[in-house]
Parts: structure tokens; sequence; C-alpha cells
């Protein structure tokens, strides 16, 4: 369904492997400048190193033994881990352009990711309330937290490709088992490409949201800031 | 009047959420946007901001408290009386704003399907009624009866596929043809014989006026122009400039400032501050002050450079660009970031009296840092200054000027000045130069802001 009226454009950068404060980082500064109307809806799609992260819903006991340091962040939800395989991809959007409901936007993240994977052939559910979340039967393949700042949403979902499962061993995972947690990888026996995903999700996320995604690199975000600040070109 | 605070949609199938944190309590005064209270879900953080300034005088559910989609958990008096009762979406009734979603299967909101959706009803007049600015002139294009159209979108508003529906219905039910509503009826046989009849030239009731233009016979040569020799002042203005644009590429950027506040504040005490100290008190100690924080926060914009290196100078002597007769001056404000506004009044009365009596010395007038010149006290509302060498960047100050103003959704007379930044792009990349500008106004703009980080 093409409309050619109400397509937005939006951002789409696609950073590889980063740091996760580093990330954190960008986010908030994205949140900021999408306040001033300096960015457009931005989608960041990247890969952590390891990292254990608590979200607002934080419960001491799922995390007690873990080796990682957790970093305490502003999203809901509770402990997740994050590392290479996983794609996690984040969204700075300004819900007041989009009707503030934080209703469809929490479920068009999901819907894109049961979108993507039901391209590759796999089933996928979403489920809801303390197993918000995509599924794949009883077994968790992308988790989700995100918060809202005066309508600027960041933080986003983690979709469990290629992700070494053991390496949730350490924590509870969202108050769930570790093996309640599965990649595509355990599902299809193989790696999968995760840039080809990238790509299938990217559609997906354009098509519920209505937005076209313009890809954007790190300095060129730098100089889109100018142009549209100031006008001017480099 | 009062404003409700709801708790909003916050997630598929959520209908409640517990609050997390009060970022206010009863009796604080709120600002437009300013976050009052963190809401968690299962999932989702949400930090709910004020929609309108005022007082916080009710709050209604306490922290960790579970509250359900739509509940009011806090009243903000807008100090503006008792008008409306509370906010349009308050008006709703309750019940409709959280239908239970019916079932779990149908979750694809592609389609622009409401997420709740208000039983239609009629709308108010056309100015407060909830609608993009399109559908406004699409109704008034079509010259629809408000009451008439069943709305369909969110939150009650009309969509466009309302009016598109409710253009169909009336051309189906009354033999109207959809589009525009054509121009005022014209009788076409009074069409024609106005055509017929009229003049094809217009006919002016009085004679024309005729202008001869006169030609003067060229004055001798040696009275059309006369020559001067470029020396002095005028020829290291002249090669100064030269050098300047040719070494830096320059870029200007603009910002509007508000500086009412600081208008207001100034006004309040220069009588008896030119009685006290026996100086005026002009804007430019407080531009001084805040473009050093600036400068403090963004230290290549007080830089210089040479082709192989950045040098990074940590005083911050600022130059005044003043004007004479025998041409421009830039006497320098040492180390101006240490200085109290008093002390920096007090030296630039007497800076621009040695400038203007040609006494200032050599030192003067060297080792500024970052340039400030004023085209404003001869009424110019912009302009692109030239960065002044070594530096790299000068801060073009233009008239205050009272201008219709748009503050938190209402014009109102602002005192405006356009303040313009040139910056040598080499060293300086524009978002630096933009928020470098950004922050000296947001310090002009509120003077108390200011206050807080001067030394």
């Amino acid at each position: 369904m093409t409309d050619l009226f109400n397509t937005r454009y939006g951002w789409i950068l696609r950073a590889g492997l980063v740091d996760y404060k580093l990330a954190w980082k960008w986010q908030k500064s994205l949140v900021n400048m999408r306040r001033e109307g300096l960015a457009r809806d931005t989608i960041l799609m990247l890969e952590h190193p390891p990292v254990v992260t608590v979200g607002k819903d934080g419960h001491k006991e799922n995390f007690a033994k873990c080796d990682l340091e957790p970093i305490h962040i502003e999203r809901g939800g509770d402990v997740t881990y994050h590392g290479p395989g996983q794609l996690v991809v984040y969204f700075i959007f300004n819900l007041t352009r989009r009707g503030r409901d934080v209703r469809k936007f929490i479920t068009n993240l999901q819907q894109g990711i049961v979108d993507a994977f039901a391209d590759l052939g796999i089933e996928c559910t979403i489920r809801k309330g303390e197993h918000t979340g995509v599924w794949v039967g009883d077994r968790k393949i992308a988790s989700l937290g995100v918060a809202v700042k005066r309508w600027i949403t960041y933080h986003g979902v983690a979709i469990n490709l290629n992700t070494d499962l053991s390496e949730f061993n350490r924590i509870n995972p969202c108050g769930f088992k570790a093996e309640t947690m599965i990649s595509a990888r355990e599902l299809i026996g193989k790696d999968l490409d995760i840039e080809n995903f990238a790509d299938i999700l990217l559609e997906h996320y354009a098509n519920l949201f209505v937005t076209k995604f313009e890809p954007v690199d790190l300095a060129s975000l730098a100089e889109e800031l100018e142009s549209q600040a100031g006008g001017y070109t480099i | 009047m009062a404003m409700d605070v709801l708790v909003p949609q916050m997630g598929e199938s959520v209908l409640e959420g517990t609050i997390l944190e009060w970022k206010v309590k009863v009796g604080d005064k709120v600002k437009l946007n300013q976050p009052l209270v963190e809401l968690m879900t299962d999932k989702v953080n949400v930090e709910i901001p004020a929609e309108a300034e005022g007082v916080i005088v009710e709050i209604l559910a306490r922290e960790g408290e579970v509250v359900p989609v739509g509940k009011k958990v806090a009243v903000i008096d807008d100090g503006k009386g008792e008008v409306k009762p509370s906010t349009p979406k308050s008006e709703e009734p309750k019940d409709e704003v959280k239908p239970p979603e019916p079932t779990a299967a149908k979750s694809v909101p592609v389609a622009p399907v409401p997420a709740t959706k208000p039983a239609p009803r009629a709308t108010g007049p056309i100015e407060r009624a909830k609608m993009s600015p399109k559908v406004k002139m699409m109704i008034r294009e079509y010259n629809l009866d408000l009451s008439r159209i069943i709305p369909t979108g969110l939150e009650g508003r009309v969509t466009v596929e309302d009016i598109e529906r409710a253009v169909a219905d009336r051309s189906s039910s009354a033999g109207f043809t959809p589009g525009p509503i054509p121009a005022p009826p014209v009788m076409p046989s009074t069409l024609s014989v106005a055509a017929k009849d009229a003049p094809t030239e217009a006919k002016p009731a009085v004679p024309l006026v005729k202008v001869d233009i006169p030609r003067f016979e060229p004055l001798p040569e040696v009275q059309r122009v006369t020559r001067e020799p470029l020396v002095g002042v005028r020829k290291m203005i002249s090669d100064h400039m030269v050098k300047s644009v040719q070494t830096s590429p320059h870029v200007t950027t603009f910002e509007d400032l508000d500086l009412t506040e600081l208008v207001n504040y100034r006004d309040e005490i220069k009588g008896n501050f030119k009685r006290t100290y026996g100086a005026n008190i002009t804007f430019m100690p407080f531009i001084i002050k805040a473009v050093c924080l600036g400068l403090h926060e963004f230290p290549k914009i007080n830089a210089s450079m040479t082709d192989s290196e950045i040098i990074f100078k940590h005083f911050y002597n600022i130059g005044i660009a003043v004007a004479r007769d025998e041409g421009l001056i830039v006497p320098v404000i040492k180390d101006a970031d240490k200085k109290t506004l008093v002390e920096l009044a007090v030296e630039l009365a007497e800076l621009g009296d040695k400038a203007r009596t040609n006494r200032l010395t050599p030192d003067d007038v060297s080792d500024g840092t970052f340039t400030l010149t004023n085209a404003g006290m001869f009424g110019a509302t912009a302009s692109t200054p030239i960065i002044n060498q070594p530096q790299v960047a000068i801060l073009g100050i233009h008239a205050i000027v009272k201008k219709p103003w748009v503050v938190d959704g209402e014009i109102k007379v602002r005192d405006i000045s356009t303040f313009g930044l040139s910056f040598d792009h080499r060293l300086i990349d524009g978002h630096e130069a933009v928020q470098f500008l950004h922050r000296v106004h947001e310090y002009l703009s509120d003077p108390r802001k200011m206050l807080l980080s001067l030394r």
C-alpha cells in the first residue's frame, strides 16, 4: 500500500558492533535531536559486545549471580543480555507525530519481527503482558523494552538470530529461566545472515510505520544535523 | 481552569500501569512538557509530560499504585479561570477510552484502524474540533456541515477519509457533485454582455500626467570621481579582510534570540546602575558573559589554527568591534570570563571612550580570542561578519526589535534579536557552531539560568 501523501521519511543507522554505553549515549542524543526537530524518526540497528542491562522493572534475584556488572537503564522490563549474533533495534520515534499511540507502536515493533521471520519460514507469535515479546511456541526469540520521554521513544527490541544462548545462563532473562530463550540458529540449524535479516526487517518496519527509512551513517548524521539546522553545505 | 492528567494507552492489551515515581508534588509549578510522573507497564516505561503550564493542585495516585488507562492521576490548574470543564480528552466518557481488546488474533494495525473508536458524535465548531489543518481546509472547501461528519480517527479526530465519505454521502443524497464549492453564481448572460461592453483598454477618469525624463551632460572627467591613497587604518582593514576570507572558509549561522527577560531586567537596573557606578549598563556585558560560558563549553570556538596544529587558548579575551569615522577598531577585554558584569560594564565604557578619542594602546587591541560585532546599533537585523584573524569565529549582534512571537502557542510581543555567528569551517563543524550559539541563546533568554553558571 503506497500512500504518497502520508509516507514519512525516517533514518536508518546500521552501526555494526557497538559498545552498549556508547549506543546508549547515541540514543539519548538522538532523543534530544528528535525533540528539537534536528533528527527524523530513526531506527538504529546494531549488535553489542556481551552486556547485561536492567530495566525499571528489574528484580535483583534475576541477576544476583551475574558475572557482568549490570547496567541500569530507563527502559521498561527486567534484566536481559545482549551479545554478538543478536540483532538489536532501537527506535527514536516522535510519538506525538504518530497519534501518541504507544500501543500501536509496541505492536508494530513486534509485528515487524513476526513478519520478517515469516519470510524465512519461521512462525512466531506475539505474546502479551509479562510475556510481551516474540515467541516461537513456548520459547522466546525476541525481547522488547521501551522508554518514552515527552513522547519520544527510545530503546526497542533484541532479536536472537545467532546469539550464543548459553550466555543467558548468567541471568533469568525478563524473569524467565535462561532456557526459555531460543535463537534462529537453533531453529534452523545454521547461522543466519544478520545483514540480510536486517534488510527484510527494515522493509517490514517501513510498511508498518508507513515510513521510508533512508540510510545514514554516523558521519553523515552529523552532516544532516548541520544542513537541517543551518541550511548550508559542508 | 483545571486540566486533568490521564494515564495514556501504553501497550498491546495493557489496561493499567504502575506509578513508578512522581516528579512533582502538590503545589509545584509546572512548565509545559515538564515530566510529571513515570509510569511502568511490563515492558514500557512512559514519562508523562505536562500538557499545560500551571500548578499541581491534586495528585490522585500514590507511587507503586496500579492505575488503569484513562484514569485521572493529577490535576493541573493553569490559573486561567474555570472556563471549560477540563481537557477535551476528559469530556469523553471514560468507558470509551479503554475498551478491552476483544481478541489477540487481529494484531496487525497496518490500516488506519483506530485503537479506540469513539461512538460517532457531533463535533464542535471547526476551530475547536480535533483535526488537521488539511482536514479543516477540506471542510471549508467543500462547505460541509461539521455536525454531519462522523469522526473515525483517534480520539474522535476527523480524518480525510471521513471528509471524503461525507462528500460522497452528500452528493448521493442531495445530487451534489463532489468537488470544491463552485464560484459565486454568475449568470452567463450577464457575463457575455459585460464582456461585449467592456472596453479593450481601461480608460482612466483623469488624463495621465506626462513625465519627461531629463538627460544631463556628463561631468568633466576631473569632477566625476576623486581618488584618495589607500593608507593607514583603511589599508590595514582592507588587507585584513581579504586575508581573512582567503584563509577561512566562512559559514554564518543565525539564531533568533528572545531577549525579553534580559531587556526587562536591564531596564529595571539601569537607572540605579548609572547612579552607582557612573557607567551605562548595556546588553554587552551580559552577552560577553554568555559567550564566555559558551566558549568554555565549546573550546574550539576560542581556538586558532595553523596548517599543522590547533591552538586551544585557556584564556578568554573578548574583542568588541567599535565603529569610528577612521574605521573599525577592536579593543579587547582581557580575561572577560573572570570579570563581573559591573567590571565589564565599566571597562566597556572606558574602552569605548578611548577608542573614540584615539587613545587606545596597542595592548588594548591585541591578543583577542573571540570577537563581538554589533551592527544592531545602526538598525541591522542580520549580517554575516568576517572573522578577525587568527580567531576562528565572530558573533554578529543585531538590533533588538519588538516582534510578534509565538510563545507557548500564543502570539506575544517579545524583544527579539537575530545573532549571526560566522565560523571557520576548517576547524569548527556546523553542529558545534549551532550548539554554541544556541547555548548563548539559552543563557541570554533566561538571565537567571546564566546566574547559576557565573563565576
